[in-house]
């Protein structure tokens, strides 16, 4: 997680071979990925893109998908029971007939994600994946994912700015990055319980976290707990928060 | 690194503007024109020492504009990008003449000028688009009584392509990831292109709905007439430049 500018993609490129480090090294997979090309570590990796319309070029969706399972060498039968799999997860089913350029934002993002997973990859990197999505959607594509990766033993990797997000990856390993250095390392649970970490960052914590801040400031100035408070009327609690 | 990968990066950073504190960048952009009509017209009408004393002049000028090390890798990929064609004419030379020393040497001897001819037209080019803000070209044009639309549409195209490239490095690499592999065969070969191309052209597309939308709401081109932010001064800078080049052209007129 990070401000724009902070290096998140630059770090899933390098995670990807898509860069090479001018410093340091990165290992995927036991290879090091100044030494080989990236064409060997592909099929290690799964990479959804913040555009996700940068890879769609097949006139159906099913044909998007099988791109990447055929480009990996997975057999036709294989490959079709895992498209179908994997659309059935992702709830792409009805859709796999259709033209891609036909799909919203959820369903392109969706089958991105598809084809980026149908060879069953051993990392999993996505670049800002709820970028343009709703609340709905993206509690759902998030869930999705999640499922995904536990289900395919695929390890997840997410770049993003979204810090709504975070309450849905608790169990997950947060590293806060500013300027392209590591501003914090830990749970996403210790960085929820520590606002700090997002304000040294740049960052403005989830608004769960900012409406409990303002209730404690509310009640250490008071010395009122306005939630157990019941003669206190929703209305007149939330003009004194907004305050 | 990649060959391609090399290439796509020094299309990008051939005619991206950065500014650098260097008296090049303050030079007037009129000063800069003149020196790239005089480098093309010694490239394309003079003789080798001519050539090779544009070259000279302008490395050593470049050089200083934009480091050794952006100088060092354009040169490396037009000398990539003409490979091809370097190779296809020493093979012609060799098969038609008969292989000799004399034919060799010769045939060496004309290549390494072509490739300086059109060395001399990249860094010229070079010094002019990554030294000089567009809008600067564009002022300077239209004062040359260029409409102003026209004008911009050239230095947005510009910028566009520049957007584009970037755009074809980040597909190449995410296809690569996908898998996507060069066959041998012709016909797959150009099958896998299109997994680069289709992208690249809705991209493209895109990109130009979103300008003409937004140049629309900014009131571009609404009035014949606009005036600009920036005036460019001419200052001592200046005349060493326009002093060079009219040095540079008499003395490949005298040679």
């Amino acid at each position: 997680m990070g401000t724009n500018g902070a290096g998140k993609t630059t770090l899933l490129k390098l995670l990807a071979g898509m860069l090479k480090p001018s410093k340091g090294r990165v290992y995927l997979c036991g290879y090091d990925t100044r030494e080989v090309d990236e064409s060997l570590t592909a099929r290690f990796i799964g990479y959804v893109p913040q555009n996700p319309w940068l890879l769609v070029f097949n006139p159906r969706v099913i044909d998007e998908i099988a791109f990447t399972a055929k480009n990996f060498g997975l057999d036709p039968a294989e490959a079709e029971a895992s498209i179908l799999d994997v659309a059935t997860r992702l709830d792409i089913v009805h859709i796999l007939n259709r033209s891609p350029y036909t799909l919203s934002e959820g369903e392109i993002r969706r089958v991105v994600l598809a084809s980026a997973i149908v060879h069953k990859p051993k990392l999993l990197l996505l670049d800002e994946p709820t970028a343009g999505l709703d609340n709905v959607l993206k509690d759902r594509l998030i869930e999705t994912i999640k499922s995904l990766s536990r289900d395919y033993g695929v390890a997840l990797v997410l770049a993003t700015h979204d810090v709504e997000i975070l309450p849905l990856l608790r169990d997950f390993r947060l590293v806060v990055l500013r300027d392209g250095a590591v501003a914090f390392e830990g749970s996403v649970g210790e960085a929820l319980e520590n606002p700090s970490v997002f304000y040294d960052s740049g960052l403005q914590p989830p608004v769960g976290v900012r409406i409990s801040e303002k209730l404690g400031a509310y009640i250490d100035f008071y010395g009122v707990d306005p939630v157990a408070n019941l003669l206190l009327s929703r209305k007149k609690l939330r003009d004194r928060i907004c305050r | 690194m990649q060959v391609t990968e090399l290439i796509l990066r020094n299309l990008v950073s051939l005619s991206r503007y950065e500014y650098r504190d260097r008296a090049i960048h303050r030079v007037h952009p009129v000063a800069k024109i003149a020196l790239v009509a005089v480098s093309l017209g010694i490239a394309i009408a003079m003789d080798c020492s001519d050539v090779l004393l544009a070259l000279a002049v302008l490395a050593t000028l470049a050089v200083y504009s934009l480091g050794l090390g952006r100088v060092a890798s354009l040169t490396l990929s037009v000398l990539v990008v003409f490979a091809p064609m370097v190779l296809f004419v020493y093979l012609y030379s060799l098969v038609a003449l008969g292989f000799s020393t004399e034919v060799l040497a010769s045939a060496t001897a004309s290549i390494a000028v072509a490739l300086a001819r059109i060395v001399v037209m990249v860094l010229s080019f070079s010094i002019l688009l990554l030294t000089t803000r567009p809008q600067s070209i564009a002022r300077v044009l239209n004062r040359a009584r260029v409409p102003y639309v026209y004008v911009y549409g050239v230095v947005m195209a510009l910028r566009l392509i520049l957007v584009l490239i970037s755009d074809m490095q980040e597909i190449y690499m995410v296809q690569r990831i996908r898998g996507l592999k060069t066959p041998k065969g012709l016909v797959s070969r150009i099958k896998s292109y299109l997994a680069l191309f289709i992208p690249m052209v809705i991209s493209a597309l895109n990109r130009a709905d979103e300008l003409s939308l937004s140049l629309e709401l900014k009131g571009f081109g609404y009035k014949p007439v606009r005036s600009y932010l920036y005036v460019e001064e001419v200052g001592l800078a200046d005349i060493a430049l326009v002093s060079l080049t009219i040095g540079l052209l008499f003395i490949t007129l005298l040679l």
